[in-house]
């Protein structure tokens, strides 16, 4: 896949973000359309379909993958809208779906995402910490970048600053476990 | 290698062939190696689910963005509507809006945007009915099982949504204390809650906390939610 758009999804900046998402979502939405999805279900698969794919570019799946960003991604909501029919139980037949013909594959993802309880707690003293410390954690644990990194990335002089700033915020984070609720 | 640095390059997935090794040997040998290994690895998990909900938060807003510009006509007949009945209004009572008015004019339920297929245990089974009887418009019913749904855990969203329903019944002084309460809690609904308290204390007939919040709508950074109509509105509150 084109590795512009690959960092466009990584990076998240508002404005790239903002012209691809305009870019595809009529045809997105038609798409379900064909599929018996209303648009209002198409809209929110959408996101969906959007959050997966950055998912997918940020672990690195895209990098060795050759169709474009539209079919990847309408790939996915093709996974996603039959999901959709499955769990509601909808009417629309299944089987005759699979007589309409296009170019797009389904992409399967991972379903998994459910926080276990440990986490979903972990999750909540995450919210309490500041903005700045969310971020540093966010950029080293999942995004994987490097101290030096974050350091270029967020502008800190040097990798000892933001070593330091992800110490503090580390501590914090436990203090907040260690300390029985109010 | 220090342990510490161990679990970092762990976390990374940049751990070198022997590093592994050494990694798993303490892993099998070392309780509060695997401890931190833990921590550190849900830490990882956390910040992932963290990352997707503020980017969900950013989605949500451009598909706002979206449906504004896709029925432009719409928006000038029905502003032109509200513009002709506001001048005849005025024309015949010259008396300014009431806060009812206005909290009728402006508030609409926050749509649903925690997932809505969640399957599995009976307690997510519950919140699926939930969030399904919200966006069919059963607040009543919703509330219920929101407040079931909070007895077991006291989840943000779960509150958020508790009040917007209870906004919806008209019953705003029961949902001020509820969205004051989590004002605080930064999270996907931050600028959203200063919004709805506004309008809370608006239907509640309390027009200068309602401004209050809406000035602090219009300090948030990085955000354009509700901005315009947060305007808006505190001019005709003055």
């Amino acid at each position: 896949m084109d590795p512009s758009l690959i960092n466009i999804l990584i990076n998240t900046e508002r404005k790239e973000i903002s012209s691809l998402y305009d870019a595809h979502r009529t045809a997105f939405i038609n798409f379900g359309r064909k599929y018996g999805a209303d648009p209002d279900t198409m809209a929110d698969i959408y996101q969906e379909a959007f959050v997966v794919i950055r998912k997918h570019a940020i672990k690195g799946r895209l990098d060795q993958v050759d169709c474009s960003f539209k079919t990847y991604l309408f790939g996915i909501g093709k996974r996603m809208i039959f999901n959709y029919h499955k769990q509601t139980k909808n009417t629309v037949s299944l089987e005759s779906m699979l007589y309409i013909t296009d170019e797009i594959e389904e992409i399967t993802y991972d379903t998994s995402n459910e926080l276990s309880v440990e986490q979903t707690l972990l999750r909540t003293f995450f919210d309490k910490l500041g903005k700045r410390c969310q971020e540093m954690l966010i950029l080293f644990y999942y995004r994987g970048l490097t101290v030096e990194e974050i350091a270029k990335k967020e502008g800190y002089d040097n990798v000892h600053v933001v070593s330091s700033q992800k110490s503090r915020c580390l501590k914090q984070l436990r203090e907040m476990i260690n300390t029985p609720e109010q | 290698m220090k342990p510490q640095e161990l679990i970092s390059k762990y976390i990374q997935n940049s751990l070198t062939k022997e590093e592994e090794q050494e990694f798993d040997s303490l892993l099998a040998s070392d309780e509060g190696f695997r401890k931190e290994v833990a921590f550190h690895t849900n830490l990882k998990k956390v910040a992932e689910d963290k990352d997707d909900d503020n980017f969900r938060a950013l989605l949500s807003d451009l598909e706002f963005n979206v449906k504004k510009k896709r029925y432009p006509k719409w928006w000038y007949v029905a502003a032109s509507i509200i513009i002709l009945l506001g001048a005849f209004y005025f024309w015949n009572s010259k008396k300014p809006a009431s806060n009812e008015e206005l909290f009728a004019a402006y508030f609409e339920p926050y749509r649903n945007i925690v997932q809505p297929v969640v399957r599995g245990e009976e307690n997510k089974d519950l919140k699926t009915i939930a969030y399904n009887a919200y966006e069919n418009g059963d607040f009543k019913k919703a509330l219920n099982l929101f407040d079931s749904l909070l007895t077991h855990k006291q989840e943000p969203s779960v509150l958020f949504y508790k009040a917007n329903a209870l906004l919806k019944l008209n019953d705003a002084k029961k949902a001020i204390p509820i969205l004051e309460k989590n004002s605080t809690v930064v999270d996907s609904f931050s600028e959203k809650k200063y919004w709805y308290l506004a309008l809370a204390y608006l239907k509640d007939n309390q027009p200068e906390k309602s401004k209050e919040k809406l000035q602090m709508i219009l300090e948030i950074e990085n955000s354009e939610y509700k901005k315009e109509e947060a305007r808006e509105l505190l001019k005709r509150l003055d």
